[in-house]
């Protein structure tokens, strides 16, 4: 049976809230890039194993600054180093990694 | 255009320097640190720096009891910046050029004594033209007063048009001046580029970075005939220069150094000095990753040779707009003394650096004949100036070659395209959307601001009107000449608020790229692969038809170029900020002409400028008979604003005048509504509907006039 | 060489290929930039130098080949992988023919003047430099380089390394591979294959067309599904953009993800969740320097994310989990290593991150 016709049924509990977790992160991040960045895209069209820098998002050292900027002041995820920050800065889901670390590091 | 082509051109020479920097006031602080091998650079105090990765900066120790203050409600950004007048530190470092010169302005005919002044942010951040004629106000020197605003190479940009003016006969004597205050905003933008060293600065080696400071330095420039009788010491030649834009990024350089190159190799040839014949070269190198490496590329490159090399950052820091003119200053203290000064701090070369920048503890001997000095800045905004010592080289002049004007583009309130003349009120308001990506395939409108797009569109719109596509190495030799009165609008506001909102250690480092006043122009020459000679002048109101008239000027004497695009532009600021200094734009909007150099016999019907006029603000009719020199004044006149039309009957000899007030066909558009009335001209001797005409701009800073005429079938 | 020798090369070294699979034409005349607008799924925002990375799709919104479209001094020259220098010049005529007829355009294969060599790894630049100029060093990421001898050098690179496609005229072809080649000796460098290419890119989510199958599941795998919307625009004419669109509409509701596996199964094994068949395994190959196959599935949206607990394939009868992570999947040497700082000659005294992080 396709399981996109069954829907959130399919899931386990875990894993809907993974998902759902993910999901929230994931709509932020998408968020910040847009509006930091002005890309003319709707979040949906970002799909999540985008590269940001190179190819991808191509995007270059300024909008670099503008996202670890944002990530800081919007999201209140500070990137430590420079490894921090290009490791967190490969892809959408890199930076949605981060952060979902990061926000279930300051719960424990 | 305005010499004769068996005429030599005058030995341009500076008389007189003066200096205020981050390791005193005066010349003689400046040369005892470089003497002494001690920078200026110090954890500051001026307001607080735990926000950033560095503490420190090459203030001006003359304000070292004074603290910024944050803005808030009641006083806003331009209001705490007043609290460190630019002015103060540029009266200072003027008495002590005119003092060695002396040189006393009353002495001066009335409207001889012109200013060239480079500066980054101005007063402010919305005080550019302002500031330059309340020094000319201050001084008593009553002729054109131009800024320059090319970021880090405005000063070096204001030496080389200084050595024009006078070349042309456009002025007796020109005082070039450069200026920079440092404040928290500024820093904070360089900040969060991530180019600021948690250390001292260290040009050409580690750790990479670049220190911020601030400074003011004036020289008196003059030919030396008048120098000599008036009893003044030359100093040093002002022996050529060169612009040239990378067109390349926002912020970094052109990585092949090739932009750099261009205009080192186009000052050379400006100064008739061969490469081989360079004794020194005190390079830009702020320190950054990106340009240090680059800079030596190009140098060695157009050199030919491993020239000694340093840096002068390293002892007062990077100081902004006053950069150029200060290094200029050291060097020619240095070439007095028969030794180059040193890079301090250098501890091996970074790779690609080069391994011997005189990295002494002080100055090492070495007789200079000739001397280059590199500046390269945001934008890609990159001047050199050559200079020498007791110059008996006899520089050809490059006879004078016939200038047209190839098509037009405007951005304004009523779309794209010139609006019919027939107005009842002035067409004021903002640009409506455009269509960019039809008029510019090639720009991504993504960080695009309003005056990058405004004016990208109006230069590529006037090429296109000019049937012209651009390949390969013409590129090289096609230039931007633009003019603007302000910062950019949106993006100065969105990086006052990236601060306002989230705090000094967030601001917006693509609004900060973005906002210096140059920054369409270099945009502009990105987005069209516009890599020839490019500059960003003002001159308040009229500022367009300068820029139209330096191209022209620059196209009828230079060899590095064939066309360039000359225009404005003007943004209004979406929310009306209190404590402006001036009225802002009404009316915004941009407008380019392409001017084309004929070289070849050219058949057909061309609209020609044949000559132009530069005067002090108002003297119209000083600037009509410049720009009429040999030929007959038009009947029909186009002004920016309103003038005594009486003026004129000494110009014309016989006929009335017919003057069409373009402020009634255009709002207030400080720099643009001069270029709409070039335009206008433009348009309609190319329509046919007259054969000449004399284009105004009675100005803020200085008036200037352009002369338009139909001619056809172009001999040469 | 064998496959893991050269995949080692290309991760290490530099690798030297024949661009063979590749195909080249040529698009000049005032029309060129209208036909690439109704051709290209992305805008293409193209200065003289620079590189558009686009996709060619069917009818259907299938993608059918990678494709370069690079802006020269006279024009754009296009290079394909995927399709055929006639597959690609009869996409081009039907474009052409149906959205701007009059365009004045001239379109060119010039396969046969050409042939495109191929460099990639961590220390691509210096062996490019050493052989077509210093001129390389400076060029950024997607930008086409005219060298001496005809010879142009576009920066690009699907393998997540220093990659450069250098094309060569024909008659100049041979000398230029013999110059690589004893030039990259200095470099330890080696001849790679295609299936090293396309292993490296699997590793690094560079979309080759040979890494995608058809699935079961679902019939036609459109970039939505290929996590390739970056590449197209929703509002622009192309082929495919209509079924791209309905697509779009009504999205099968599965995409393609990064998966990694212990063991190694056929392509179209069934990804589980439970016992509820929730995607399908695309292409796995073995990544040594990760000990673990590692490749691409179709995977139900919800449990497409990296982490997603409770996924497996069954292998032998035996369950094997799979776990979705976020690709690149490596620490490439290359992020490491800055040209100019970082030379080949000084690596033994630079100590680099390990190529997977632990």
């Amino acid at each position: 049976m396709n399981p996109t016709e069954l829907g959130d049924q399919i899931l386990s509990p875990e894993q809907r809230a993974y998902a759902s977790l993910y999901e929230k992160v994931l709509g932020e991040v998408r968020d910040l890039l847009i509006a930091a960045l002005n890309l003319n895209r709707t979040p949906d069209e970002i799909d999540p194993d985008t590269a940001l820098f190179g190819t991808g998002l191509a995007l270059d050292s300024l909008d670099a600054v503008e996202i670890v900027i944002g990530l800081e002041t919007q999201m209140g995820v500070k990137l430590e180093g420079q490894a921090q920050q290009r490791q967190a800065m490969r892809s959408v889901n890199a930076m949605v990694e981060v952060v979902m670390a990061h926000r279930a590091g300051g719960r424990s | 255009m305005d010499r004769e082509a068996t005429t030599p051109p005058p030995r341009v020479v500076i008389t007189g320097m003066g200096a205020v920097s981050a390791v005193g006031t005066g010349c003689e602080a400046l040369w005892q640190a470089v003497e002494q091998g001690r920078d200026g650079l110090r954890p500051i105090d001026r307001f607080d720096t735990s926000a950033f990765g560095s503490r420190l900066g090459g203030m001006w120790p003359g304000w070292s009891d004074r603290r910024q203050a944050v803005p808030d409600a009641e006083r806003d950004l331009a209001s705490v910046a007043d609290d460190f007048p630019l002015m103060q530190m540029l009266v200072i470092a003027a008495n002590e050029a005119f003092s060695q010169a002396r040189f006393d302005p009353r002495s001066v005919r009335s409207g001889r004594a012109a200013i060239v002044f480079g500066t980054c942010f101005g007063q402010g951040f919305n005080r550019f033209a302002e500031v330059a004629d309340t020094f000319g106000a201050q001084f008593g020197l009553t002729g054109p007063r131009i800024t320059i605003s090319t970021a880090c190479s405005s000063s070096t940009n204001a030496v080389g048009l200084a050595r024009d003016l006078l070349e042309q006969g456009r002025a007796d004597v020109v005082i070039a001046v450069g200026g920079d205050v440092l404040l928290r905003e500024v820093y904070a933008g360089f900040c969060s580029l991530g180019v600021v060293s948690p250390e001292k600065c260290a040009p050409f080696s580690t750790p990479y970075g670049i220190t911020l400071a601030e400074g003011a330095g004036v020289v008196v420039v003059e030919s030396v005939e008048q120098a000599l009788s008036r009893g003044a010491t030359p100093l040093v030649d002002v022996l050529g220069y060169g612009l040239s834009a990378d067109a390349f990024h926002e912020t970094t350089p052109d990585p092949t150094g090739k932009g750099i190159f261009r205009a080192i190799r186009g000052a050379l040839v400006d100064a008739g000095v061969a490469g081989a014949e360079v004794d020194y070269v005190n390079a830009h190198a702020t320190g950054t990753e990106s340009n240090d490496r680059t800079e030596w590329q190009a140098i060695r490159d157009a050199l030919g040779k491993d020239v000694p090399v340093s840096a002068t950052k390293s002892v007062i820091g990077h100081a902004q707009g006053a950069a150029g003119i200060l290094e200029l200053i050291t060097v020619v203290m240095a070439m007095q003394r028969n030794v180059v000064p040193p890079t301090l701090r250098f501890q091996g070369p970074r790779p690609g650096c080069p391994t011997d920048p005189i990295a002494d503890e002080g100055p090492r001997s070495l007789h200079v004949q000739n001397a280059v000095n590199v500046s390269a800045a945001f934008g890609g905004a990159n001047a050199v100036v050559v200079v020498g010592r007791d110059s008996s080289v006899t520089r050809k002049k490059q006879a004078s070659t016939r200038v047209v004007i190839g098509g037009m583009g405007l951005v304004g309130p009523r779309g794209v395209g010139l609006p019919s003349m027939s107005v009842e009120t002035p067409i004021v308001g903002d640009v409506p959307p455009i269509p960019l990506e039809t008029i510019v395939p090639s720009a991504d409108p993504r960080r695009l601001d309003p005056s990058s797009r405004y004016f990208t569109a109006a230069a590529a719109l006037a090429l296109r009107d000019a049937n012209i596509v651009l390949r390969g190495e013409e590129r090289e030799r096609a230039g931007v000449f633009m003019a603007a009165t302000r910062m950019p609008a949106e993006s100065s506001a969105r990086c006052s608020e990236s601060i306002d909102r989230y705090g000094v250690g967030a601001a917006s480092a693509s609004a900060f790229a973005r906002m210096s006043v140059n920054s369409p122009a270099g945009t502009c020459a990105k987005m069209l692969g516009l890599k020839g000679p490019s500059t960003t002048l003002t001159i308040g109101r009229g500022s367009g038809l300068f820029a139209i008239a330096s191209s022209a000027q620059w196209l009828a004497t230079r060899t590095d170029a064939e066309l360039l695009v000359a225009g404005s532009v003007d943004e209004r600021p979406r929310a009306v900020r209190k404590n402006r200094a001036q009225d802002a734009s009404d009316t915004e909007g941009a407008a380019c002409v392409v001017l084309q150099k004929v070289t070849e016999p050219t058949p057909g019907v061309h609209v020609e400028i044949l000559g132009w006029g530069l005067a002090a603000a108002g003297d119209v009719a000083t600037a009509c008979r410049q720009a009429c020199q040999g030929e007959e004044m038009p009947s029909l006149v186009f002004t920016e604003s309103p003038f005594e039309s009486v003026v004129l009957d000494g110009v014309r000899a016989t006929g009335v005048v017919d003057v069409v007030d373009v402020s009634q066909f255009w709002g207030n558009a400080e720099a643009t509504r001069s270029t709409v009335a070039f335009c206008m001209a433009f348009d309609g001797i190319r329509g046919d509907r007259f054969e000449s005409a004399l284009v105004v701009a009675p100005g803020m800073s200085a008036c200037v006039a352009i002369l338009l005429k139909k001619t056809k079938d172009i001999r040469v | 060489m064998s496959l893991q020798s050269e995949i080692e090369t290309v991760r290490q070294r530099v690798g030297i290929s024949s661009r063979n699979h590749l195909c080249l034409v040529s698009v000049r005349g005032t029309g060129a930039l209208a036909l690439l607008d109704v051709t290209s799924p992305v805008p293409l925002f193209l200065r003289e130098g620079q590189i558009r990375h686009t996709l060619l799709l069917d009818d259907g919104a299938r993608p059918v080949a990678d494709l370069q479209i690079a802006h020269v001094e006279d024009g754009y020259i296009l290079m394909a992988d995927g399709v055929s220098e006639s597959e690609l010049l009869q996409h081009l005529e039907t474009r052409r023919n149906l959205e701007v007829p009059d365009a004045q355009v001239v379109i060119e294969g010039i396969g046969e003047r050409f042939r495109v060599l191929g460099l990639d790894g961590p220390y691509a630049w210096e062996l490019a430099s050493g052989v077509l100029g210093p001129a390389v060093l400076g060029m950024p990421y997607l930008t086409v380089l005219q060298c001496e001898r005809g010879v142009m050098c576009l920066r690009g690179g699907k393998t997540g390394e220093y990659g450069y496609d250098i094309i060569v005229p024909a008659d100049k072809a041979a000398t230029v591979e013999s110059e690589l080649e004893a030039a990259g000796k200095a470099f330890d460098a080696g001849r790679i294959s295609l299936p090293a290419l396309d292993h490296c890119a699997l590793e690094n989510w560079h979309f080759s067309p040979r890494n995608v199958r058809p699935s079961r599941l679902v019939p036609v795998l459109t970039p939505i599904e290929l996590q390739l919307q970056w590449r197209v625009n929703f509002g622009r004419k192309y082929a495919g953009v209509a079924a791209l669109s309905r697509r779009r509409a009504e999205p099968s509701g599965y995409r393609v993800a990064c998966v990694t596996l212990s063991k190694c199964v056929p392509d179209g094994t069934l990804v589980l969740s439970g016992t509820q068949v929730v995607g399908e395994i695309q292409t796995l190959v073995f990544s040594q320097p990760r000990d673990e196959f590692i490749g691409t599935a179709l995977v139900y949206q919800k449990l497409a994310s990296p982490g997603s607990p409770g996924l497996s394939v069954v292998s032998e009868g035996e369950s094997v989990a799979l776990t979705v992570r976020t690709p690149p999947l490596l620490n490439n040497r290359s992020l490491f290593i800055t040209p100019h700082r970082n030379p080949y000659a000084n690596r033994i005294h630079e100590s680099f991150p390990p190529l997977v992080a632990r």
